[in-house]
């Protein structure tokens, strides 16, 4: 019988199932040699300044974690009731136990790279019943030039606990490189992850994240996902298992950009009984940015409901968005919608507000923004700011 | 401060819509323009406040003295002029609060005097909503009046603020009207039923009838010829003085 070692080097050749194809070979395995920060502090400021544009500043209250590279360089541990640790700190035991759980390693050849590189992320686990409504706030930051920087995490909200994690991922201007982040998340009975996730790659990164969500009864997964900045090319579709009675989740993905090919959404299984997902996307593509939204839900239960929502602003007449809705019901105990609309800034609205007095410019900065932003559901009004704020400040800077 | 039109040709993708319509409204007056459905009451206004929907093919607009005919939307309402929407567009994500905090910045208002007006129009509790998204008919009224009004402007320009709405609404929005031009406002009020003169004097009045003006005079006489008797009445006379 093929060992997984086999099974997941095979998978190196193996292409994604959407999104462009990258060849890996030009790039190398981010270093992992890099020297461990007392605080983040004795960084250059222009690569703090970076990190703070994905919101990794301030003074990490319930914890904080950066990777640089393919090396944690710093950790802080905020409350009690939050566990963190870094992947390569684990034991052989605790890698047996947490890692590759929910993600298959040879599922293509991103996660099997994933696999074959000295582990490192962030493992961030809630104690039982504690409520932390301070976000965890980790940054995973790429240095070094032509190189892949592939983190490993892993976060589980413990039964009936209440946590926040904001992931902030981004790049020096001037390099060239992939990042690979492989996900695996837990909430458990009763519990809420809250997952905000904020890329800015400068056009200069390929992204391929791999995220699986599970869902135990009457937990919430809440998600957060904005692209900040154009891409050469992303490709990612997590995937959240509603396992549980009465699980939901919420998913909202926002992407700005003006040029790159990506292909993003989120698949969602609802496989228990009264489970419900709503899945948000909205999109402002420019240039000639080509745009896959996808947004799939499989119902396999009684009394479960799905909604998936996809919009887009289209400026100028070279971007390509294409909005990929599917719902699929094993039986009638399922109500599923879906809608979708791709347009244009409506010139009848510009024109209405530049008669209220404000320019042609300031309308449709005014017009582009109000249609970008989202409900930020289920998270502390703070952290509501800073999703508004961060794809505000994206948005201006594309027009 | 006042708007004279005169010999104004209009047209809307290559047909013309209105034909040498002049008209000029008093400073610190209202007045009524009156018109049938389709007459050109809105694409007058828009003419007058240059919107880009249509096009003026000839005549002239004068704001106070200044021929303001060949400027730009964004110059005409900053030089005094702004227009209420007979159907403003429901603006999804963007509060009103947002459009009033914007409008006031260049009128000069502070949040807190917008917020008294928006109070006098009963709208306090509508700041935090999206543009006129699931307002009543009233409600939008209103709230158009108010970033209309926020404008602080010196030629108001009101498209049908009495159509649709009910007596509550249109009651604030004729006091707010009324008040605006006490505070040194002229208004041109567009109207189709004339339901807004029970609320708001006016000396003068216009009938616009198939693209052209075909009346004018004391508001009173003509408002009150069409409450009896309709637009027939206008027609009929119109066609009688066209045929002399």
């Amino acid at each position: 019988m093929e060992s997984v070692e086999e099974r997941v080097k095979k998978a190196l050749k193996k292409p994604a199932e959407y999104g462009i194809d990258i060849d890996l070979s030009s790039f190398s395995p981010a270093p992992t040699n890099l020297k461990d920060l007392k605080g983040i502090e004795e960084l250059p400021s222009r690569e703090r300044k970076y990190m703070e544009e994905v919101g990794f500043a301030g003074d990490f209250k319930a914890g904080g974690f950066l990777q640089i590279d393919q090396k944690a360089v710093f950790k802080k541990f905020g409350f009690n009731g939050l566990e963190i640790k870094s992947i390569s700190e684990f034991s052989e035991e605790e890698k047996e136990r947490y890692l590759w759980k929910l993600i298959d390693p040879a599922t293509d050849k991103y996660t099997a790279t994933v696999y074959f590189m000295p582990p490192e992320g962030y493992f961030i686990k809630s104690k039982k019943g504690a409520m932390i409504d301070t976000p965890f706030q980790s940054c995973l930051f790429l240095r070094s030039h032509g190189a892949i920087q592939a983190p490993h995490n892993v976060v589980i909200a413990e039964e009936n606990s209440r946590i926040y994690v904001v992931t902030g991922c981004t790049v020096m201007p001037e390099k060239v490189g992939v990042h690979i982040g492989v996900t695996e998340m837990y909430v458990k009975r009763g519990a809420f992850l809250g997952f905000v996730m904020i890329h800015n790659w400068r056009n200069a990164v390929h992204v391929r994240p791999r995220t699986v969500v599970y869902v135990e009864e009457g937990g919430t997964f809440v998600s957060h996902y904005i692209i900040t900045s154009p891409v050469p090319s992303l490709q990612a579709l997590p995937k959240v298992y509603l396992k549980g009675e009465g699980a939901r989740a919420y998913l909202s993905n926002v992407a700005i950009t003006s040029s790159g090919d990506l292909d993003f959404g989120t698949e969602a299984f609802l496989e228990a009984e009264n489970t419900s997902v709503e899945i948000v996307s909205k999109i402002f593509a420019a240039g000639k940015s080509k745009i896959v939204a996808r947004g799939y839900i499989v119902s396999k239960a009684v009394n479960t409901k799905g909604h998936v929502e996809c919009r887009a602003l289209l400026k100028g007449g070279e971007a390509v968005v294409q909005a990929v809705p599917s719902l699929k019901s094993y039986g009638e105990g399922a109500e599923l919608t879906h809608e979708a609309a791709l347009g244009k800034i409506a010139e009848d609205e510009v024109n209405y507000l530049v008669a209220k007095g404000l320019s042609r410019e300031e309308a449709i900065s005014t017009l582009v923004r109000g249609f970008l932003r989202v409900e930020a559901k289920g998270v502390p009004s703070r952290l509501e700011d800073e999703i508004r704020n961060t794809i505000e400040r994206s948005a201006t800077s594309l027009l | 401060m006042s708007l004279e039109i005169s010999g104004l040709f209009i047209s809307i993708k290559g047909k013309e819509i209105l034909r040498n319509v002049s008209l000029k409204t008093l400073p610190r007056k209202a007045t009524f323009l009156l018109g049938p459905n389709g007459s050109g009451k809105t694409s007058l206004l828009f003419g007058i406040i240059g919107h880009p929907n249509v096009k003026l093919e000839r005549g002239k607009i004068m704001l106070d003295g200044e021929d303001i005919t060949n400027l730009p939307m964004e110059e005409r309402i900053k030089r005094g002029l702004s227009l209420a929407f007979q159907n403003p567009p429901k603006i999804r994500g963007v509060k009103l609060r947002e459009i009033l905090g914007k409008i006031g910045e260049r009128s000069g208002l502070t949040m807190q005097e917008l917020k008294q007006m928006a109070e006098k129009l009963k709208l306090s509790q509508f700041l935090d909503r999206n543009l006129f998204d699931g307002f009543s008919g009233g409600e939008i009224k209103r709230a158009e009046l108010l970033l209309t009004l926020a404008q602080k402007p010196k030629v108001l320009l009101l498209d049908e603020p009495d159509s649709g709405v009910d007596v509550e609404s249109i009651g604030l929005v004729g006091r707010a009207i009324e008040d605006a031009i006490i505070e040194g406002s002229s208004a041109l009020i567009v109207t189709h039923s004339g339901l807004i003169a029970r609320y708001v004097l006016a000396e003068d009045a216009y009938v616009l009838l198939n693209g052209t003006i075909g009346c004018h005079g004391p508001a009173e006489d003509i408002v009150s010829t069409i409450h009896k008797m309709g637009f027939k009445k206008c027609v009929d006379c119109f066609s009688f003085r066209v045929r002399r």
